[in-house]
C-alpha cells in the first residue's frame, strides 16, 4: 500500500473518529514536560523471576530493578543477532 | 482453509515457530496495554466514549491474536519439533493493566503518551509490515492469521490518531516530542533479545509470515518517515533528531 494511502487510512481515518467537542473529566495537564525524567520503577505484578525472560512483560535490569517501558515493541518485524 | 496435512505450515522450519512464539508474548502484552488504555480513556471521557470502547475491543481482539499465535505454535509438535511447554492460558485474568511512560505525567498526558506509543507508532508500523507479510504468505493458516490480524491492527492504529486529534483540540500536545525518540526505539528494538540467528535471518521465511530483517527495516524506516512522522507533525510533534530512526539498508 502506498504511503499516502496508509496515511489517509490510519492518520486521517483515526482523526475522523472524533466528531464531538472534547471535554475531558481530567484536563489538568502536566504544567511543563519534565526536563530530565527518570524512569520510575513500575510495579509489575505479572513479572515472575521464575519465568523465562520472554514470557515476562516487564523489564528487569541486571541489578534486579524493574523499569518502566517507554514504548511497545512491534513484533511483526524480525529480530536477529 | 486447507486441511492440516496440506497446510504449508507442516513444512515450516523450526525458526518459524520460534518467531511466532515470541509474537504471542508481545500480543499478551497488547491485551493488557489496550485494557489499560480503555480504562484510562473511560475515566477521562466518560463511559460512553467511543474511543474507549474501541480500545476495549482492541484488547479483546489482541486476545484473539494470542489464540491465532497459539494455534500456529501448536503445529510445531505436529511438524515434529520440540515443543516449548507454555501456559495453556497465557492471558490470565488476574494480570493487572499495564501502563507505559513516566509516572510523573498527569492522567490525561499519560493517556496520550500510551496512545501515541502503542497506536500511532507501534500499531501503524504493524499495519505496514502486515500488508507486506500478507502479500507474501502462502494460503493456509498463516495467511488467514495475517489477514485477520491486519484487519484489527488498522483499527488499533486509528485509536491513537483519534485521541491525538481530540486532545490537540483542547491543549498543546507537542510535549510528546520529548519522549518520541525513546518510544520509537522501544517499538523497533525488542528487549527480549534476538529471535533468529544471522544465518536464519537470511532464509526466505516469507511463506510463513516472516520478513527478512533487511526488508522489515526498510518498511519500518519508510513508514516512520512517510506516515508516522508526518502524522505527528500535523499536531506539532517532531522527533528531536533522526538518531534513533533505522537507517535504510542496502538490498543484498
Amino acid at each position: 500500500m502506498k504511503n499516502e494511502k496508509l496515511f489517509q487510512l490510519l492518520v486521517i481515518g483515526g482523526a475522523l473518529l472524533i466528531n464531538q467537542p472534547a471535554s475531558a473529566h481530567e484536563t489538568n495537564p502536566t504544567e511543563q514536560p519534565v526536563e530530565s525524567p527518570e524512569l520510575a520503577p513500575l510495579v509489575c505484578d505479572i513479572f515472575d523471576p521464575n519465568k523465562p525472560a520472554e514470557e515476562n512483560t516487564c523489564v528487569q535490569t541486571s541489578e534486579g530493578e524493574i523499569i518502566v517501558k517507554d514504548g511497545f515493541y512491534c513484533c511483526w518485524g524480525t529480530a536477529c543477532s | 482453509m486447507t486441511e492440516l496435512k496440506n497446510d504449508p505450515l507442516m513444512e515450516a522450519p523450526e525458526p518459524v515457530f520460534r518467531v511466532w512464539r515470541a509474537r504471542r508474548t508481545v500480543e499478551v502484552e497488547a491485551v493488557h496495554l489496550f485494557a489499560g488504555l480503555a480504562r484510562s480513556l473511560k475515566e477521562l471521557w466518560g463511559p460512553k466514549d467511543e474511543v474507549s470502547k474501541l480500545a476495549q475491543l482492541a484488547s479483546e481482539e489482541e486476545r484473539e491474536h494470542v489464540g491465532y499465535c497459539t494455534k500456529i505454535i501448536d503445529y510445531a509438535e505436529v511438524a515434529g519439533y520440540p515443543v516449548h511447554v507454555a501456559s495453556e492460558n497465557p492471558v490470565t485474568d488476574w494480570s493487572p493493566y499495564l501502563e507505559l511512560g513516566p509516572k510523573q505525567l498527569s492522567p490525561i498526558d499519560k493517556t496520550l503518551y500510551a496512545c501515541v506509543a502503542v497506536s500511532c507508532i507501534t500499531e501503524t508500523l504493524s499495519t505496514a509490515l502486515l500488508i507486506e507479510m500478507l502479500r507474501k504468505a502462502s494460503p493456509g493458516i498463516i495467511r488467514h492469521t495475517i489477514h485477520n490480524v491486519l484487519t484489527d491492527e488498522v483499527k488499533h492504529s486509528r485509536i491513537g490518531w483519534a485521541e491525538l486529534a481530540r486532545q490537540s483540540k483542547i491543549k498543546k500536545v507537542n510535549w510528546i516530542s520529548f519522549y518520541l525518540d525513546q518510544m520509537i526505539k522501544s517499538a523497533i528494538q525488542s528487549d527480549i533479545g534476538p529471535i533468529l540467528t544471522s544465518e536464519e535471518a537470511n532464509l526466505d521465511l516469507s511463506s510463513w509470515g516472516i520478513l527478512r530483517p533487511q526488508e522489515a527495516e526498510k518498511i519500518i524506516s519508510n513508514t516512520l518517515r512517510n506516515v508516522i512522522m508526518p502524522g505527528l507533525a500535523k499536531y506539532g510533534i517532531a522527533v528531536s533528531s533522526n538518531a534513533h530512526l533505522p537507517i535504510q539498508s542496502n538490498a543484498q
